[in-house]
């Protein structure tokens, strides 16, 4: 028998590889690698996207939630990131969460949504649902207790979600308590580990102001954020870990203050990343965090001026607002022009691709979602 | 005579996988039993514990002579030894000599690791080493350093195997339930994998391409972006 390995012979010891074998060998590829594996075969492909099997392999980008105001009620819906070709993967509204199916999502994390209950709700400000769409597993928080008093005052705070299923099957939920001129008091951080919320003391510095139109962060243990003070600010799970970081752009490389947005955060190759807002003149430039020293911040790449008008902004020059960095590729996603056209551009093929029409009726939110099979609201109803 | 022991060796150890290693496999245990009495007295002890014999399958029936705690690596064995399993002939292994050389190799060597590890001159004198990997390391007394030379060590085995003998590995070391081993073979095949194209990944693994046409270009235009160099 130890003589036939060495013959040339057709390998027949493959077709031996159990289904399970082959999904513990694919659950160690980097999520790139998996994708490719997709293609393999028709076999290799069903494993991969079994409903029994996902939990075990790495998932990526699959789509964005978007919202729209229809009739004045705004609704939400699932867009794939392959575009129309296939049915959406998530279906809208949420008819797992009964009494929550019309949920406005706030953030997306790993897989979790963090959700409040619509405008016309009276519980929109104070409520809080944390779900799984990809398992229909929900838990409805408890009241942070952070609106007690104040009838009036109907703007929802500042809330984030924290969850990272290689750390912990657990979540939090962050709530910006502000001060009256709007910069950060401090916060209240919900556990799902505890079931409780508890309220600490910001120790960023007292003018803190959060960018809330740019996505925050959560890696690391840490939820980060822009501000408008040039700085990233982060914060810990417990609450007592605040860090501020200069932003890898400086005041005095800005031409026009006045005109200037904080940059862009999302989640690029395992690493925080920092995307600058393109105005006028100005390259795209993406940063990602190697450490958290003050000169941690390494330039990865750039988009130049002449990319951006030939390629991404519309001929008329107009509109367009960036979504997010793909987490795995060299894609950028945006929504361009008063059409609301959702593409993605390639930085390395500098080429083009539509993913959706949104529809001419102005998109005010795009979240993007990297589903999560594995169980973890183990108070789900 | 002798050679109905080693069949009657090798259909108990057959029955006690099919069994899920239940001890009352056959009704031959209490020969058995006493044969493997025959064979605990003949066994030499050895610091660490008692020598076990294991045999590869026909027609070969190579001997392999290995420490129990090494044997113990894998959990059949384990559950075997602990059921009376063995004859004075050892515990015969349905693989290859080819195959059972590597599996024993890694047995041994993780073994040895473990030892040289509890040994306490060996672990004071790694305590002291100046690598600072070895002082990050939270597993007290576990010292970093020797156990990334482990991981190298198990690479380099694995590594040097050929597709039908890494096969062979994959099969037995899970057969056998010995994790570390699998962990080491399955992120060989990943590794394998990795950087590859769809056509590539085929050709490594012999797999066909059973797409039809219309299937390959839609997931093609799902999948555009995963063509990029990784």
């Amino acid at each position: 028998m130890a003589e036939t390995s060495r013959e040339k012979i057709p390998n027949t010891a493959a077709a031996g590889l159990t289904d399970d074998l082959i999904v513990d060998i694919l659950s160690r590829l980097p999520v790139k690698s998996l994708c490719r594996c997709k293609c393999v075969s028709p076999h290799w492909r069903d494993l991969i996207s079994h409903p029994d099997h996902r939990r075990w392999l790495p998932q990526t980008l699959a789509g964005f939630f978007e919202n729209d105001f229809d009739n004045g009620r705004e609704v939400w819906r699932f867009t794939n990131f392959g575009g129309a070709r296939q049915p959406p993967l998530i279906c809208t509204p949420f008819s797992f969460m009964p009494g929550y199916e019309d949920v406005a999502i706030v953030d997306a994390c790993n897989g979790l949504l963090l959700c409040r209950p619509p405008k016309a709700s009276p519980h929109h400000v104070s409520r809080y649902v944390v779900c799984n769409p990809a398992t229909k597993s929900w838990v409805v928080l408890p009241d942070s207790g952070s609106h007690g008093d104040d009838v009036e005052d109907d703007e929802p705070l500042v809330a984030r979600l924290g969850f990272d299923p290689t750390v912990s099957a657990h979540f939090h939920v962050f709530e910006f308590v502000e001060n009256d001129y709007g910069t950060v008091a401090g916060v209240e951080i919900y556990s799902s580990e505890t079931g409780a919320w508890s309220y600490e003391e910001s120790q960023w510095n007292y003018e803190t102001h959060l960018f809330e139109f740019s996505p925050s962060v959560f890696i690391n243990g840490l939820l980060h954020f822009t501000t408008i003070q040039f700085e990233v600010v982060a914060v810990d799970v417990e609450g007592e870990s605040w860090w501020v970081l200069p932003a890898p752009e400086d005041a005095d490389d800005v031409d026009d203050p006045c005109n200037w947005n904080p940059g862009f955060l999302a989640r690029y190759q395992g690493l925080l990343c920092y995307m600058t807002r393109w105005y006028n003149g100005r390259d795209l430039s993406i940063w990602v965090l190697e450490d958290y020293a003050v000169d941690g911040w390494v330039l990865k790449r750039q988009v130049t001026v002449r990319q951006l008008t030939e390629k991404i902004s519309p001929p008329n020059g107009c509109y367009y607002r960036l979504i997010t960095i793909h987490p795995d590729c060299n894609w950028i996603t945006y929504v361009s022009g008063l059409e609301s056209m959702l593409m993605a551009y390639d930085m390395d093929r500098n080429e083009v691709h539509v993913i959706q029409n949104l529809g001419s009726r102005g998109v005010v939110s795009c979240i993007p979602y990297v589903p999560s099979y594995a169980k973890s609201l183990t108070d789900g109803h | 005579m002798a050679a109905e022991g080693e069949k009657r060796g090798a259909m108990e150890a057959e029955g006690a996988v099919e069994k899920g290693g239940d001890v009352a496999a056959t009704s031959e245990k209490g020969e058995a039993a006493s044969a493997k009495g025959k064979g605990v007295v003949e066994a030499k002890e050895v610091a660490g514990g008692k020598m076990v014999i294991l045999r590869s399958s026909q027609p070969e029936k190579k001997r392999y002579e290995v420490p129990e705690a090494a044997a113990r690596l894998s959990m059949l064995i384990g559950e075997m030894l602990d059921g009376d399993c063995a004859n004075d002939d050892g515990i015969v292994i349905p693989v290859t000599a080819r195959t059972l050389d590597t599996v024993v190799e890694y047995c041994s060597k993780h073994f040895e690791a473990t030892k040289s590890n509890s040994d306490p001159f060996v672990a004071a004198a790694t305590k002291s080493d100046p690598n600072p990997s070895a002082e990050a390391s939270v597993g007290g007394g576990v010292n970093t350093a020797a156990s990334e030379n482990l991981e190298d060590w198990d690479r380099k085995l694995v590594d040097r195997l050929s597709m039908d003998d890494l096969y062979d590995v994959i099969h037995a070391a899970n057969f056998l339930d010995i994790k570390g081993l699998l962990d080491v073979v399955y992120q060989r095949v990943a590794d394998m994998i990795k950087g590859k194209t769809p056509e590539e990944i085929r050709a490594t693994f012999n797999i066909a391409n059973d797409f039809t046409l219309e299937e390959e270009a839609e997931l093609c235009q799902q999948c555009a972006w995963i063509f990029d160099a990784e």
